[in-house]
């Protein structure tokens, strides 16, 4: 297999032999396809804070947080394999994955079971659309990961604003990811 | 440059790349409008793949818009359900039709029973055929509706996701968009089913996991 072949395809890159620093030469639709999947886990690394930060401040409103805070739960755990898939896809293709932040700015502080549904359903939104603009550049793998992303964080932002009592013409998405 | 690297640059991209948290533009994404680039004024810019793809996308969601209108005629206590995933299917019609005119002309109305639903169609309006004496809300009848969109959803999901994969940069994000739609929607009918069969009122079916 040579690595860069084909855009943005997958390939068994070698650490050793795929250049100091992640920057092995590449095509232009490998480089397309590391800063598509960067995006992605730009996104991802503040969806995982923001799920976090939500379990935690839900964690102590009891039993009728229960279900905000398995949702949160479950996002942070998807959102936290993404991350690794997307970890090792960018070093496939010899590009350096960008590193989480230590803190983020959220949009919604989640003081409440509300809001904190309301922020859950804002990073869904947010990696949806990341992995959405992804398609356009990737293939194969690479392309199948993203949209397997935007699948899930679809059904995840649905589940949310579903939790938060909004009706169905509004807790659903005709074109997730491209508003 | 591939056309997609442009035309799908966006607002939210470029603030996503930004490194921050860029989730305040996903606060207004509600309802049904969409911003999606149109890719090509024709289909001079696809290949024969992008066109069957859209074409087939095109023909399953008129044919899902179709089912749904028909459902709601006939079970009054979900169109709160039946009426917005019509609607979502319609969006799909039209930006589909909108960035591919050339697969909206010559597609035909699969599975639409004889007419095509507009997006211009009032939600409230009762389709022609589903009269008052169609009106059927038992449970066994609301579940096999259910079931039957369920199936239908689920076989245009997986043509969706199948054709997303296949298609060219310019079409992948929209398919992708509408796969993505369509695991919830399949979530959705499964989260009313499980309420119509357990019993309980489905037009309040609200709550998951």
């Amino acid at each position: 297999m040579i690595p860069g072949r084909q855009d943005g395809r997958v390939v068994a890159a070698s650490p050793a032999g795929s250049g100091a620093g992640g920057e092995s030469p590449a095509t232009p639709g490998h480089a397309a396809a590391v800063v598509a999947l960067s995006t992605m886990l730009t996104a991802t690394h503040a969806a995982i804070y923001a799920a976090a930060t939500a379990g935690g401040a839900l964690a102590p409103l009891g039993p009728a947080a229960a279900g905000a805070r398995e949702l949160a739960r479950l996002s942070w755990v998807a959102h936290q394999a993404l991350r690794d898939d997307l970890i090792v896809a960018i070093g496939a293709r010899g590009g350096q994955a960008p590193p989480a932040l230590p803190a983020y700015r959220i949009p919604t502080a989640p003081v409440s079971v509300a809001a904190s549904l309301t922020l859950l359903a804002q990073i869904e939104d947010a990696c949806a659309a990341a992995a959405h603009d992804a398609t356009a550049v990737l293939v194969a793998d690479a392309r199948e990961l993203a949209i397997d992303a935007l699948s899930g964080a679809a059904v995840r932002a649905q589940r949310a604003r579903l939790a938060a009592g909004l009706p169905t013409a509004t807790a659903t998405r005709a074109l997730p990811g491209a508003s | 440059m591939d056309p997609a690297l442009r035309t799908l640059v966006s607002r939210r991209r470029i603030l996503l790349g930004l490194g921050g948290l860029a989730l305040a533009d996903a606060v207004g994404a509600a309802g049904c409008t969409t911003t999606v680039s149109p890719v090509t004024g024709s289909n001079g810019g696809l290949g024969a793949d992008d066109m069957a793809a859209a074409r087939g996308a095109i023909a399953r969601a008129t044919a899902l818009a179709a089912a749904y209108r028909t459902a709601a005629g006939r079970h009054p206590s979900l169109r709160s359900l039946f009426d917005p995933l019509r609607a979502h299917h319609e969006v799909a019609v039209s930006t589909l039709g909108a960035q591919v005119p050339a697969a909206a002309t010559t597609t035909p109305p699969a599975g639409a029973t004889g007419s095509i639903p507009t997006a211009s169609a009032p939600a409230g309006v009762t389709p022609a055929g589903a009269t008052p004496a169609g009106v059927d809300e038992s449970p066994t009848a609301l579940a096999a509706t259910l079931a039957s969109l369920r199936a239908t959803e689920s076989s245009a999901t997986a043509a969706a996701r199948a054709d997303s994969l296949r298609v060219s940069g310019m079409l992948a994000p929209l398919l992708a968009s509408l796969h993505a739609a369509g695991v919830a929607q399949v979530e959705l009918l499964d989260l009313y089913t499980a309420q119509v069969n357990g019993g309980q009122p489905a037009a309040t079916a609200r709550s998951v996991g």
